[in-house]
C-alpha cells in the first residue's frame, strides 16, 4: 500500500436489517452505504457531501467501526479494522477520532468539562499520574481555545460554539491521527462556524491531522478539502480534487448540487443558472435498478436505468460513476 | 488563538447538579415532612432502647396475665405477658426499618443490575432478563411467601432476600427503560468513540444520568419494603416472637383488639405514618431531580 494512504475503504457496504413481526424476521434491508471505495492520504482533508440519508455519516461511522460493516475492508495504517477483534478496535481507537454533529448531545451532562477531556486519557492510560492528566488537559483546553478555568464547569454553562471546543478537544485528548468530522458545524451558528472551521484548519496544520470532513454545506467543504467525494443513496457518484470538482464537475448530480449554492452577489445571483431536481431521493431500502441518479438525472438515457455505470477514473485524480460522462 | 470564551459564560457561581436538587428537594414542604419525621424516627430507634429502663422481652410481673392500660410505669401500656409496649414498639421499628431499608438496598441493587444489563445489551439478553421479570412480576405474593416460609425458618437475612427479591422489578424495569433512552445518546456513542468498554459505558457513563429515577424508585422500594415486613411479620411468617417487629407487634395485639386497642394502634400509627413519610421523600426527590436544561 502507498505510504501516503492513512485510510482505505474497499467496497464498505453498511446494511441495516429491517425486522418485522413478533419473531423479528427481516423483511428487508436498508441499503446505508452500498459499497464504497476510496483512500485518505496521509495530511489530506476528504470532504464527503451528499443529500440527508445518502449514508455519508453511516461510512464515516463504519470507518471507525462504531457500526459493524456489513462486508468490504476498512484499512488504516495498513490494518485491516474490520478484521480486528473488539479490544484491537478498543485500542486503535486512540488513534482515530471522531467529532460530532450536535455538541449539546455528545458531552455528558454529568460530567465537568475536565472530566470529559481527562476520560479518553484514562481510557488508554495514557497519564501517568494525576498531576501529568492535569497538565495534559490544560494543554488541550488551550489549544482548542478554552479558558483553563473552567476545567470544572458542566457541559451545560457553555454555548454551542465552546461546547464543540470542548468535543474537538476530547477528540484531540489522544494525539490521534485521524478525525472524522461528522458535520461538527452544521448546529452552530454562522458566525460560530467561521471560528470552528479556522480552527479545525490550525490544529490540522500544527498537529498533522488528517480529516474526513462531513458535510452538506458545500461551500464549507470547498474551502476545508483538499479532495471532495459525493455521495447519494449508498454510493460514490463523483470524486476529484476540490477545486476540479467545484470548477469542472462531471457527475450530473454534482451539477445539480453545485448548482443549487446561491452566490452572494445579487447580479449574479439573478443569473445563476439551476438545475434542479425533481422528488425525492429513491428509498435505500429499495434503490432503482441501473444507475442510482436515473430517476431524477435530467440526461439520463435508456442505458443508465439497466445497467449500473462502474466508479471509473475519469480523469487524472477524477473519479465518477457515470455513463454519459 | 484568543480565548474568545471568557465573556460568555456568566459569572455566577458554580453549583453542582446536586447541589441544586437539594434545594429544590427543600423547598417543598411535603417532602421537608417526611424527611424529618424519618429523622426522628431513626433517631429514636436508634437512641430509644438505650433509654429504656426495660429490656424488649423483660417481663412486669405486676401486671402479667393481661394487657395493662398506659400507665407512669409503661406509657404506652404493656402487653398479656406484662412487656412494655412502648419499649417493644421502639425495638420492633429498629427491626423493620433495618430489614425495610436492606431489602430496599438489594432490590434497588438487583433491579439495577437487571436493568442495565437488559437495556444495554439488548436483543436476547433483554428477551431473557424482562421475561424473567414478567414471571416474577405475575407471582401472586402472598402464596409464595406461604411457600418460602414453608422452606425456610426466616431469620432476619433470609427476610431481606425475601423482601428485595418480591420487589425488584420495578426497579430493574425503570432502569432497563432509561438505558434503552441513554445508550442511543450521542455522548454514550462519542465515549464509545473513545475506546471505553462496556463496562464503563454502563456505569460510568450512562448510570450517573439515571441516578435521579434510581433515587427516587430505591426511596420509594423502601415503603414497600417496610409494608411488605410488616405484612410478612403479621401472618407470622417474617421475624418470630419473642423479638418484635411492627407487623408482628399487629399480629399479637389483634386478638385483644376490642378490650386493649392501645396495643394495636401504635404500630399501626407507626407503619402508616413511616410508609407515608417514605412517600413523601420519594415524591419530593423525583421533582428536585427532574433532568436539567
Amino acid at each position: 500500500m502507498n505510504e501516503n494512504v492513512l485510510v482505505r475503504v474497499k467496497d464498505l457496504k453498511m446494511h441495516f436489517p429491517i425486522r418485522a413481526g413478533i419473531l423479528k424476521r427481516t423483511v428487508g434491508v436498508v441499503r446505508a452505504v452500498d459499497g464504497v471505495s476510496f483512500d485518505i492520504l496521509r495530511g489530506e482533508t476528504l470532504g464527503l457531501v451528499g443529500e440527508s440519508g445518502c449514508g455519508k455519516t453511516t461510512t464515516g461511522r463504519a470507518i471507525l467501526r462504531l457500526y459493524e460493516p456489513t462486508s468490504g475492508e476498512v484499512n488504516f495504517r495498513g490494518n485491516d479494522l474490520a478484521s480486528e477483534s473488539a479490544e484491537e478496535v478498543r485500542r486503535t481507537r486512540r488513534h482515530m477520532q471522531m467529532i460530532f454533529q450536535d455538541p449539546y448531545a455528545s458531552l455528558n451532562p454529568q460530567m465537568r468539562v475536565g472530566e470529559i477531556i481527562a476520560r479518553p486519557l484514562r481510557v488508554h492510560k495514557l497519564a501517568s499520574n494525576a498531576r501529568e492528566e492535569k497538565e495534559m488537559v490544560a494543554d488541550i483546553m488551550q489549544k482548542v481555545g478554552l479558558n483553563v478555568n473552567f476545567r470544572d464547569r458542566f457541559p451545560h454553562e457553555f454555548s454551542g460554539g465552546q461546547r464543540q471546543r470542548i468535543g474537538i478537544a476530547r477528540a484531540l485528548a489522544t494525539s490521534p491521527d485521524f478525525i472524522v468530522c461528522d458535520e461538527p458545524i452544521s448546529a452552530l451558528d454562522v458566525s460560530i462556524q467561521a471560528q470552528i472551521i479556522n480552527l479545525l484548519e490550525q490544529l490540522r496544520e500544527d498537529l498533522g491531522l488528517t480529516y474526513l470532513f462531513i458535510a452538506h454545506d458545500l461551500s464549507m467543504v470547498r474551502y476545508l478539502s483538499t479532495r471532495v467525494g459525493v455521495m447519494y443513496l449508498g454510493k460514490m457518484m463523483e470524486m476529484s480534487s476540490a477545486d476540479e470538482l467545484y470548477d469542472s464537475p462531471l457527475h450530473p448530480y454534482t451539477k445539480a448540487l453545485l448548482s443549487a449554492i446561491p452566490i452572494p452577489d445579487p447580479p449574479l445571483e439573478r443569473r445563476r443558472q439551476r438545475t434542479l431536481l425533481a422528488g425525492d431521493p429513491p428509498s435505500p431500502a429499495n434503490p432503482p435498478a441501473g444507475c442510482r441518479f436515473s430517476t431524477r438525472c435530467p440526461i439520463a438515457v435508456e442505458h443508465c436505468r439497466k445497467v449500473e455505470p462502474e466508479f471509473r477514473l475519469a480523469t487524472e485524480g477524477h473519479w465518477v460513476a457515470c455513463h454519459l460522462v | 488563538m484568543a480565548e474568545l470564551s471568557l465573556g460568555a459564560v456568566s459569572a455566577r457561581p458554580q453549583q453542582s447538579y446536586a447541589r441544586r436538587a437539594v434545594k429544590r428537594f427543600f423547598k417543598r414542604k411535603l417532602a421537608v415532612t417526611g424527611f424529618v419525621l424519618l429523622v426522628a424516627m431513626a433517631l429514636i430507634v436508634i437512641v430509644g432502647p438505650m433509654l429504656s429502663p426495660y429490656a424488649y422481652d423483660d417481663q412486669d410481673f405486676n401486671v402479667i396475665g393481661s394487657p395493662a392500660p398506659m400507665s407512669p410505669e409503661h406509657w404506652l401500656g404493656s402487653d398479656e405477658l406484662g412487656r412494655d409496649a412502648l419499649t417493644r414498639l421502639i425495638y420492633g421499628g429498629r427491626i423493620s426499618l433495618c430489614v425495610g431499608l436492606a431489602g430496599a438496598v438489594l432490590a434497588t441493587i438487583v433491579g439495577v443490575l437487571v436493568g442495565a444489563v437488559s437495556g444495554f445489551y439488548r436483543g436476547w439478553t433483554d428477551a431473557i432478563l424482562m421475561r424473567l421479570t414478567d414471571v416474577m412480576m405475575s407471582i401472586p405474593t402472598l402464596p409464595m411467601i406461604l411457600l418460602l416460609s414453608g422452606l425456610f425458618r426466616p431469620g432476619p437475612v433470609i427476610l431481606v432476600a425475601i423482601v428485595g427479591a418480591l420487589i425488584w422489578m420495578g426497579t430493574a424495569r425503570l432502569v432497563r427503560s432509561q438505558f434503552l433512552v441513554l445508550r442511543e445518546r450521542e455522548f454514550v456513542e462519542a465515549a464509545r468513540a473513545l475506546g471505553a468498554g462496556n463496562m464503563r459505558l454502563m456505569f460510568r457513563h450512562i448510570l450517573p444520568n439515571a441516578i435521579g429515577p434510581i433515587t427516587v424508585a430505591a426511596t420509594l422500594a423502601v415503603g414497600s419494603a417496610i409494608m411488605l415486613e410488616s405484612a410478612l411479620s403479621f401472618l407470622g411468617f417474617g421475624i418470630q416472637p419473642p423479638v418484635p417487629t411492627w407487623g408482628n407487634l399487629l399480629n399479637s395485639a389483634s386478638s385483644w383488639l376490642s378490650t386493649a386497642p392501645w396495643l394495636a394502634i401504635p404500630p399501626g400509627l407507626c407503619i402508616l405514618v413511616t410508609v407515608l413519610a417514605v412517600n413523601f421523600v420519594g415524591d419530593g426527590l423525583r421533582d428536585a431531580m427532574e433532568p436539567k436544561e
